[in-house]
């Protein structure tokens, strides 16, 4: 008997309409009656910032998702647990980031990650930011590490990194993480 | 007006070519854990710094008193020391782990250390000025000043008998490639070797060129006035032979 899968995708919350959005989400998948059933699968909790670009497109400003979470109703702020995430700049991806916590208040412009932090460059690529909390400033494109900061510069045809400092107990950098300032 | 002057050169060299030998060190990110802060950029290492500002790829510049950029030369068994009040290293274009250039500004001092000429015991080379950049592309090494430099090794084969050399200069240059150091303006230098009394021979002019280049090293002085450039030499008595003068048994 030929059997046909079918998904259930049940969204549990959609917020913003052509503006910012903030999307919690849980996929369940769901498989044919015949077959036991199992448990819920897969849960996801995302959310997206999306920001006007200079000729009026919305493009995309953070991008976070994580296994467990809490959104507010309008799916701009929230708590999100063992999350990972990607910061834009302009549109484009420029780091992304792993991190136990992380709370978003899109009005405040201010993404918190806590926890232990591993950021990574997307453009350009090969440079990692460690810190116990990082705090990403989207208004001025400003990151800032706390706590038993590192970072190191290791360009994917490099066999060893070229560049690495640390310990230090604040640094600031820029959204591509390839600018640091120590004070 | 030229004055020649021989055995002067390994003294006078080390304030400059050391600290051009000595810009290799390496770093290990998996030796990182548990060192004091630092800054691994390219082959130079940053430390002691108050603030330091990085552009990964292109720029590192650190400052504060102490300030301090280390090198090891493993291949040369040298190792190096530059404490300034603003250091800057420069990315060669084109390039992620070699350091082009090298600026530092703000109450400069150097040291370092390595293998006497003779291979007995270390050499011991220390300068000080207000400036200094390394062009490591061009292997050219700048100082200026007033700068201030002092170098001491043991004599080959002198038992305990040391070589020093101190002084000081409006600026230096090194060049690395042709293997010549000047000295320019106002060099005042006072060199003691087994040789000389204990108070030394004194020199000075307005530029002293050391060609390192030959074998012996060549010291030309030059001076711009008759009464500006002084060679001084004061050499010890020698010593009578042995059994010249004792009784005859």
């Amino acid at each position: 008997m030929k059997r046909m899968a079918a998904f259930l995708v049940l969204a549990l919350a959609m917020a913003g309409c052509g503006g910012r959005t903030a999307s919690p989400v849980a996929e369940v998948e769901a498989r044919p009656a015949a077959e036991p059933l199992p448990e819920v699968a897969t849960r996801v909790v995302q959310v997206r910032w999306q920001a006007k670009a200079r000729g009026g497109d919305l493009v995309p400003q953070l991008e976070v998702r994580a296994a467990r979470g809490r959104v507010e109703p309008d799916g701009l702020t929230g708590d999100l647990e063992q999350a990972t995430g990607t910061l834009y700049r302009d549109g484009e991806a420029r780091a992304t980031f792993e991190a136990p916590l992380v709370t978003a208040n899109q009005a405040a412009q201010q993404v918190v990650a806590s926890g232990g932090v591993v950021v990574r460059s997307v453009r350009p690529p090969g440079i990692t930011v460690r810190a116990q909390t990082v705090t990403w400033h989207s208004s001025d494109h400003r990151v800032v590490a706390r706590g038993d900061v590192w970072f190191e510069q290791k360009p994917p045809a490099a066999r060893r990194a070229v560049a690495w400092g640390g310990p230090f107990e604040s640094a600031t950098l820029n959204t591509q993480i390839e600018r640091l300032t120590i004070p | 007006m030229c004055v020649m002057y021989r055995g002067v050169a390994p003294y006078l060299i080390l304030m400059c070519c050391v600290a051009a030998a000595a810009w290799a060190g390496q770093a290990d990110p998996q030796a990182r854990a548990g060192q004091a802060r630092a800054i691994h950029f390219g082959d130079i290492v940053l430390r002691g710094f108050e603030r330091a500002e990085v552009a990964l790829g292109t720029s590192a510049r650190a400052t504060g008193p102490n300030t301090t950029v280390d090198t090891v030369d493993e291949a040369r068994k040298s190792s190096a020391r530059l404490q300034a009040a603003s250091i800057t290293a420069y990315m060669a274009p084109k390039s992620a782990n070699r350091v082009e250039r090298v600026e530092a500004q703000g109450n400069v001092r150097f040291q370092v250390t390595r293998p006497a000429s003779g291979g007995e015991g270390s050499q011991v080379v220390r300068g000080s000025g207000a400036r200094a950049v390394y062009y490591r592309e061009r292997r050219l090494l700048e100082m200026q000043g007033p700068i201030t430099f002092s170098a001491d090794e043991p004599v080959p084969g002198g038992g305990n008998g040391r070589q020093t050399v101190d002084g000081r200069a409006d600026s230096a240059v090194y060049d690395e490639g042709k293997n010549v150091l000047s000295l320019i303006g106002d060099v005042q230098a006072t060199v003691v070797t087994p040789q000389t009394t204990a108070e030394g021979s004194t020199f000075s002019g307005d530029r002293v060129d050391v060609d390192m280049s030959v074998n012996p090293y060549t010291v030309v002085i030059s001076v711009t006035a008759a009464d500006r450039g002084r060679v001084n030499i004061r050499l010890r008595e020698p010593e009578p032979e042995r059994g010249q003068g004792a009784p005859q048994r």
